[in-house]
């Protein structure tokens, strides 16, 4: 017989109807804890003499014992406590006037997922794809954003600051950011441009990295993952290291991963090594350094799109009869066995901070970022290879003021970004039929922008935020190209305004509503201006106007967030294969005059017992064509992003430490890429259930911890396709061979173990 | 008879006090004991005629108070936790042995806890080791 712990007990009274039901008892036992090991170690032995420090600064990779002082004969005598009150200075999910969603570390432990983006498909408004199987393949847009075409983004993703969007491409390499090094994510659902700049159109995914303060510790985490059978050919092995803390002033950690893998695709092999460091030196209460840096490279391979007779396995008949049959959804393009991806990556920046009167506090960021990729792509009609070297470098000045305005509450910050991007692509396009065309392009883009905003607190319930970002560029380009027409050489300086406006309205306690106004915009990237592919030197900025309500509500069981948003786009940069190029053939990088994005973004969390959470979310994203005299599409859906999508799932913690919980990630009908006339038939929708187990005792003694997490991705071993597209060089009106599709894994599971160790 | 009987009852303010109750105690009577057979570990009131021993200590927990300070840095951060600092007050009304006994976790919070024991003056003597815990909190949070 367990006794019920008290939140139990509480729901039980409450809802007398559910304490006759069985399953009520039932689920109430497993509520129960596992003997109160946890307790016994993190309670203090004296709460008055020892005071637990508040949640939101504990090290939330483990709770650290507290530090109890070496038994005296006579302790000394308690003259009571004293405590100091300061006003916090980030603004709380509720005040911030957007969907927003927080990810922290023990969220990132109980997914049991292998990469960041495997996590934000379970988030309302987050559409991710993955065209390789492997982590090369990602891509994650938001509100509508994911059409499947272009070499541009519409999501901004910073980590620690620092915008991982590339230079050439303003998309974000997905492969380099490691999750295993990831303290917390902060994802901003609509347009952040008036604080960001480029790129925050659909949303701003925030990464912080772990190496905080605390006491010393090291991390082993391994993870082998597999399809089929344990040690079959395709598998996953990841190796990551952690190791950190801090002593007096300095803070240091050092990260370092091992990844190789044979995704579920043939020809999808994936090697990468990673290592980053982190140092912050405290010199006194007001000033302070941080220094970073870090070294990554892989080698991955890419195994292309199947059609849609490829996909088909052959029976056993056909063998048997010798008969022509398909490959298999595991299959690699057969019509090319050399499309792969090599890069490498340096990093590093730095943070001074200073806060030279109490309210003040002053920033300088200056970073340097280069790249290095070797890569080959094509399909069964071309093949498009290069050297790119791409290399970022900037500086970022903030300042944050706590002052009152009118004697009322606010935060005035004002800051400068300054960058500079260098692109250099030498790069061989063979197009069937046609003869080789080397080309070579140098493009860099000076970017400075200046921007200011004011949170004012009206009242204590009201918050009024208003923000204003300048941005202009200088693009250089200089390319080498044997087609006729297009310019060797030219300079453009595009600049964009990014106002914003938003009222947020604290209802009740645990509850607020927002209505907002922003203006996002993102240059035309580097290589769609001047790659060799589709390339566009008349391309403008695209802009959008967007319009959003909201609602949240943050209680301890109850958390919930509906958006409605609407965004008037103006100048989409979109890659049209409808456009001919080459003689009818491929397509050029365009600005849609006009479309329009609009949708809902709901979620809820119920934790009705502590040891049961239930979450869904609900996604509708309508985003259309409205007008367009260049292609004459008129009304037209965007593709990839489907109309509907949504999550469902549960976290039930069980006795001994033991967990589990399931994932449904449900996707809607869509346009298939490239298919922007809306004439060809739609990736059909599809349900995909994940199955994750956990063992998380918190501790074996007060120095090691042990973590075992077992997932089973796609349980019902679902055959679907995440993405597909109407191949690019092909005519106008394709055949079924000329639609692509790229198969999404089937049934594989994830084994992790995490030893934590504290000296 | 009666200086034994003092030390008897110094002795067993000691054992009070560690306990916490020394409400009931007067600093008088404790003061009359030499200084060479108090012990250090007994709380004794230096001061024939004054305050208690219970007022003196709130004393110094609201000078200390007063003379805390939110780290800068760390209320930019959110940073917020506990420490508790021990040490001794002078006939001065100064603090000396100052010792960090438990660290809140963060450095910044550590020095500003210790520094605002080590810079407080004007304390009512009290003979013995004291600690005070001392909170930093930050409002507005969730």
């Amino acid at each position: 017989m367990v006794a019920l712990p008290s939140r139990c007990r509480t729901g039980r009274k409450a809802r007398p109807w559910l304490a006759r039901a069985c399953f009520s008892i039932v689920l109430a036992s497993l509520c129960a804890p596992s003997g109160g090991k946890a307790d016994e170690l993190s309670a203090p032995a004296d709460a008055t003499a020892q005071p637990t420090p508040p949640t939101d600064q504990t090290d939330q990779n483990a709770t650290p014992p507290p530090q109890t002082p070496p038994p005296a004969a006579s302790p000394p005598h308690s003259v009571g406590e004293a405590t100091i009150t300061a006003t916090r200075a980030s603004r709380t999910v509720l005040d911030t006037p957007g969907n927003v969603t927080v990810i922290d570390r023990a969220t990132i432990e109980q997914s049991g997922v292998r990469d960041l983006p495997e996590l934000l498909r379970r988030e309302a408004g987050i559409f991710v794809t993955n065209t390789t199987s492997g982590p090369t393949g990602y891509d994650v847009e938001a509100r509508g954003f994911a059409n499947g075409s272009g070499g541009g983004s519409s999501m901004l993703v910073l980590v620690d600051g620092r915008r991982t969007n590339e230079p050439s491409t303003s998309v974000t390499d997905w492969a380099l950011i490691d999750l295993d090094d990831i303290d917390r994510v902060e994802i901003v659902r609509g347009p952040t441009s008036a604080l960001y700049g480029d790129n925050a159109v659909g949303g701003t995914i925030q990464i912080f990295t772990r190496g905080r303060e605390g006491k010393p510790q090291f991390d082993s985490h391994t993870v082998y993952g597999g399809y089929g059978k344990i040690g079959g050919s395709r598998h996953t092995v990841e190796q990551s290291l952690h190791a950190g803390g801090t002593d007096g002033p300095l803070t240091a950690s050092l990260f370092a991963d091992y990844d190789s893998s044979n995704d579920y695709r043939d020809r999808a092999e994936f090697r990468s090594r990673d290592v980053e460091t982190n140092f912050r030196y405290v010199f006194t209460d007001r000033i302070a350094l941080s220094v970073s840096g870090g070294y990554q490279d892989y080698q991955s391979q890419i195994p292309g799109a199947l059609t849609s007779a490829q996909i088909q396995p052959c029976t056993a008949a056909e063998i048997i009869s010798g008969t022509s049959c398909g490959l298999g959804p595991q299959a690699a393009d057969p019509s090319l066995n050399q499309n792969f991806d090599d890069a490498t990556v340096r990093h590093a920046s730095m943070t001074l901070e200073v806060t030279p009167v109490e309210n003040l506090l002053i920033t300088f960021s200056p970073y340097t970022w280069d790249k290095h990729d070797t890569s080959a792509s094509g399909d069964s009609t071309f093949v498009f290879s290069g050297d790119f070297d791409q290399q970022a470098n900037g500086l970022n000045t903030q300042a944050q003021v706590d002052a009152p305005l009118f004697a009322l509450r606010s935060r005035f910050i004002f800051g400068t970004d300054l960058r500079r991007d260098d692109a250099s692509l030498n790069t061989n396009l063979s197009v069937l039929g046609m003869p080789s065309t080397p080309e070579t392009s140098r493009s860099s883009r000076e970017t400075w922008a200046l921007y200011a905003q004011e949170e004012l607190h009206l009242t204590d319930d009201l918050l009024l935020s208003v923000g204003l970002r300048y941005d202009e560029a200088s693009d250089n380009i200089e390319q080498q190209t044997v087609f006729p027409g297009q310019p060797q050489n030219f300079f453009q300086r595009p600049s964009e305004w990014s106002p914003h406006g938003a009222l947020t309205y604290r209802i009740v306690e645990p509850a607020s509503v927002y209505v907002s106004y922003a203006r996002a915009f993102r240059f035309p990237s580097l290589l769609e201006v001047a790659g060799v592919f589709g390339e566009n030197p008349l391309l403008v900025p695209q802009t959008s106007d967007n319009y959003e309500a909201g609602f949240k509500w943050r209680s301890q069981s109850v958390t919930a967030g509906l958006a409605l948003y609407l965004m008037e786009v103006h100048n989409e940069i979109i890659f049209d294969s409808n456009v001919q190029e080459f003689g009818g053939l491929g397509g050029e990088n365009v600005n849609i005059e006009r479309t329009r994005h609009r949708g809902i973004e709901a979620s809820l969390s119920v934790r009705p017992w502590d040891c049961l959470e239930l979450y869904g979310s609900y996604t509708l994203d309508d985003a259309r064509i409205v007008f367009d005299p260049l292609t004459g599409l008129d009304g037209s859906r965007v593709p990839i992003t489907p109309v509907h999508r949504g999550t469902a799932g549960f976290v039930l913690k069980l006795p001994y430490d033991f967990d589990i919980g399931m994932n449904a990630n449900i996707v809607g009908s869509r346009y298939l890429a490239n298919d922007f006339a809306n004439s060809l038939p739609k990736l059909p929708k599809f349900a995909v259930y994940d199955l994750v187990a956990g063992f998380r005792p918190m501790a074996f003694s007060e120095r090691l911890r042990l973590q075992v997490t077992f997932a089973i991705r796609n349980l019902f071993n679902r055959q679907y396709d995440e993405f597909g597209g109407r191949h690019t060089f092909v005519p106008l009106q394709p055949t079924p061979n000329d639609v692509g599709f790229y198969p999404s894994p089937q049934r594989y599971f994830v084994v992790g173990v995490t030893i934590r160790a504290r000296p | 008879m009666r200086r034994r009987s003092l030390v008897n009852r110094v002795a067993g303010v000691g054992l009070i006090a560690a306990l916490g109750t020394t409400a009931s105690l007067r600093a008088d009577e404790l003061a009359a004991a030499p200084p060479h057979e108090r012990s250090a570990k007994v709380i004794v009131d230096a001061i024939a005629h004054g305050p208690s021993v219970d007022a003196r200590l709130e004393e110094i927990r609201r000078r200390i108070q007063g003379n805390l300070a939110y780290p800068p840095l760390a209320r930019w951060h959110d940073v917020a936790g506990a420490a508790v600092v021990e040490f001794e007050v002078t006939d001065e009304g100064r603090t000396r042995g100052v010792r960090l006994a438990q660290s809140s976790g963060t450095t910044l919070l550590d020095n500003a806890a210790e520094h605002a024991v080590t810079s407080v003056t004007g304390l009512p003597v009290v003979h013995g080791r004291l600690s005070i815990p001392i909170r930093f909190e930050l409002t507005g949070g969730e």
